[in-house]
């Protein structure tokens, strides 16, 4: 351990000599409490869950009608009537924490999905329409090189507000949104909602699952 | 035991063609690369420009910009969060710390485990960062990746974490925290006087009202320390510019050098902006919610802007104009002025790009000069366009021009002004012919109640808001509540790329939002504002009619 402690040392030593680190004219001064948040941090630790649950709502879409990448516009309804089922997710792409990983999953477990006995369609809503026009959703979806059967939906921002309050996903700002995964099978009533980050592997297996005949029953 | 030998055996072997680690020396000896470390950090690649490589919820292949570390961690180490989910600070300081929350003795043990961990050494972070365990053997979160990264990387990685937040910034002393304002000779004189009156009235209210809060900051109650022992006075200061934009940068940098601030906030020029913009990001000084209709859209870091201004209502009114089914030719008509140009451009621009064979054709004039109104009559005559749009400074010339013009033109032809043209004509006596014209704002309503609560502060504070122009009044006091929450908020940790973060993050939950109906911003968006519509201004009571729903162009 103590052979750590020299070129720790030296490192410092070395930094405080390289020119363009430091901020001109700081007046000396300890920043004091280094994570003035770790009690917030420590809040919102305990309330997280540790893997995905998995319940099974029923929801009712309202009508409306969304735009995709390309501005052609989307009836969510009609898309949800079938014939293929819908794998949805919730994003915005300022998003840092969340959605990077959300969208790679999607992004992973897509060829996977699509040589499934039914294909899916894969729908990610923004939850920051004002701030995500097509053009910009066309960006994101280049960005992760996602399949031309994944849709990137965004709308004005009350009917976006209206599908999140349907879909129970909506936690006022969008900074406030959580990891959720939503799997609807055409003429099931009961969706399969998918709380927290669920890894490429577990949303296939959940989606394969839900293609059992015997998951039709189960669900309700 | 064993396994420390384990993992140093390991290390060795990741630092090969080091001879001095086989003898057991430091593996650190290669020269530390800080650029390699930003890059590492900033945009997930190595200096040779290959992609940094890691895996992410256990099974999730991951590279690049998408593991960076700044994406959760965010510019200044400090971290960030999002709903439920948390990236803790990871500056040198934060980490070769324990971390303790506060206050302790409220919690199980067994739940404190889950938030503190004991200090990082440089061995421990090294395998935090490639095998997601914490100095005290906790898996780390699934949502932070598992990176492959060698010992001299990781090394060049700790070197940049080592400046991260490692200062206070400037404008910043043990006892007050220094904040400036900018104001142009050329600013109009009411707008002027409002923003002085707003930013003056409100620190010196600041710094009044306090309960002691500079006595408890010396000797604070020992369970509240980490809250008071942060407070400071608020000291504000007005640099004011004189002479043409050119000239502005320098006087900026001289007023800088005297004296250093944390921060600008709100501010007015009347015209330009750019300068300030371009001094702001030249000194990483946060410039925080100005009162400019021309902002500088380049995509730069410190300057947070109410909306995009007269680039916003020209896209607008480009997608109405669009939208409308008529094709005739288009009259623009515009002054010399900073707006006049840009938005003249960018209408003509926007317009052209959606639709090559658009008619559209630009008059320049003088709105004072006397054979002003007669030019624009003539070119009306010759050209018969179907929409006329007019882009003037705000004034009492232009108003008189347009007003004067109305009644003479066909029904059939559609007029559009900028909103401040609505606004002074809506004040006028009523037109003959209604106007449209695109409006960012909230609609003018006695019952509004951000408006409300903006003219009942300055009440409260002895000013009389009837003497105030309101949207000033309205932006000056939301910049300066979003700046003095933001700070309040750091606790102590006055850093500026913080401070930003904290703005991208509270903005959406803001409780005044100035002149703007939907206000949010989040990770490096700039415009907090998006949203605009076209609204008439008809009928004899001179009110807003909105006449397309508020959505971003």
């Amino acid at each position: 351990m103590q052979r750590y402690v020299f070129p720790c040392l030296l490192a410092t030593l070395f930094l405080a000599f390289v020119p363009g680190t430091r901020l001109p004219a700081a007046e000396p001064q300890a920043t004091g409490n280094p994570d003035p948040h770790a009690h917030h941090h420590h809040m919102m630790h305990m309330a997280q869950a540790a893997a995905p649950r998995i319940t099974h709502p029923r929801y009712r879409l309202p009508k409306l009608v969304l735009r995709d990448d390309q501005d052609r516009p989307v009836d969510l309804q009609r898309l949800a009537q079938g014939p293929r089922p819908l794998i949805m997710n919730f994003i915005f792409t300022t998003c840092t924490t969340i959605c990077p990983v959300m969208t790679s999953t999607f992004a992973g477990a897509y060829d996977r999905l699509m040589a499934a006995p039914v294909r899916p369609l894969l729908v990610s809503v923004t939850i920051d329409p004002e701030h995500d026009d097509p053009q910009v959703l066309a960006r994101y979806r280049k960005k992760y090189h996602a399949g031309k059967d994944w849709l990137f939906l965004t709308g004005s921002p009350q009917d976006v507000r209206r599908l999140e309050q349907a879909l129970d996903v909506y936690r006022g700002s969008k900074l406030n949104h959580e990891p959720v995964t939503l799997i609807h099978l055409p003429g099931r009533a009961a969706w399969v909602r998918m709380d927290g980050f669920t890894g490429t592997r577990r949303l296939v297996e959940t989606y394969l699952a839900q293609l059992d005949p015997h998951a039709a029953t189960a669900a309700h | 035991m064993r396994r420390r030998r384990r993992i140093d055996a390991r290390a060795r072997r990741h630092s090969r063609g080091f001879l001095l680690v086989l003898l057991g020396l430091c593996p650190a000896v290669h020269a530390v690369d800080i650029e390699q470390g930003r890059e590492i950090y900033l945009h997930g690649r190595l200096r040779s420009g290959a992609p940094v490589t890691a895996r992410v919820q256990g099974d999730v292949p991951a590279s690049g910009e998408a593991v960076a570390c700044v994406n959760c961690h965010r510019r200044s180490g400090q971290g960030s969060n999002e709903g439920r989910s948390v990236a803790p600070p990871v500056t040198a300081e934060a980490l070769f710390q324990p971390r303790k929350l506060p206050i302790r003795r409220v919690f199980s043990s067994k739940s404190l485990a889950a938030t503190e961990r004991s200090a990082y050494r440089r061995e421990t972070l090294f395998r935090a960062i490639r095998e997601g365990r914490n100095p005290d053997g906790r898996t780390l979160s699934p949502l932070m990746p598992r990176y492959r990264l060698d010992d001299a990387q990781l090394d060049d990685l700790l070197a940049y974490l080592s400046t991260l937040s490692s200062h206070v910034s400037p404008g910043v002393t043990r006892t007050e925290i220094r904040l400036a304002t900018v104001l142009a000779d050329g600013a109009p004189k009411r707008a002027a006087e409002t923003m002085l009156a707003v930013l003056n009235t409100y620190v010196d209210t600041l710094n009044a009202e306090t309960r002691y809060e500079s006595l408890r900051a010396t000797h604070p109650p020992v369970h509240k320390h980490w809250q008071y022992g942060h407070y400071r006075h608020f000291r504000l200061l007005v640099w004011r510019l004189h002479g043409p934009p050119a000239t502005w940068r320098e006087q900026l940098e001289h007023a800088y050098r005297r004296t250093p601030v944390f921060a600008l906030v709100s501010g007015l020029t009347g015209g330009d902006w750019a300068p300030i913009h371009a001094f702001c990001e030249a000194q990483a000084l946060p410039c925080l919610f100005p009162n400019t209709r021309l902002p500088v859209t380049d995509g730069a870091f410190y300057t947070l802007y109410f909306d995009r201004g007269i680039d916003l209502e020209a896209d607008t009114l480009a997608n109405h104009l669009l939208q409308s089914p008529d094709r005739g030719a288009i009259l623009q008509v515009r002054d010399d002025s900073p707006i006049g140009r840009r938005a003249a451009r960018r209408l003509a621009e926007r317009l052209r790009s959606a639709r090559p064979s658009v008619q559209i054709e630009t008059l320049v004039i003088v709105p004072e000069e006397e054979q002003a109104s007669d030019r624009l009559r003539t070119a009306v005559a010759d050209r018969h366009p179907r929409h006329l749009v007019f882009w003037l400074q705000d004034g009492e010339a232009s108003a008189l021009l347009v007003a004067g013009l109305l009644p003479d033109l066909p029904q059939e032809t559609g007029v559009h002004v900028d909103s401040a043209l609505l606004r002074r004509l809506a004040h006028g006596p009523p037109a003959s012919r209604s106007l449209s014209a695109p409006y960012c704002w909230r609609l003018p309503d006695p019952r509004d109640g951000q408006l409300l609560r903006v003219r009942l502060w300055a009440q409260r504070r002895g000013l009389d808001p009837d003497r105030l122009d309101l949207p000033t009044l309205a932006d000056t006091y939301t910049a300066l509540q979003l700046t003095a929450d933001a700070i309040r908020h750091a606790r102590g940790l006055l850093v500026r790329d913080y401070v930003i973060e904290l703005l991208e993050h509270m903005v959406d939950n803001a409780i005044v939002t100035g002149m703007y109906p939907s206000f949010s911003l989040g990770p490096d968006q700039r415009f907090a504002a998006k949203g605009c519509r076209i609204v008439a201004l008809d009928g004899p009571r001179g009110r807003l009619r909105p006449v397309t729903p508020l959505r971003t162009p």
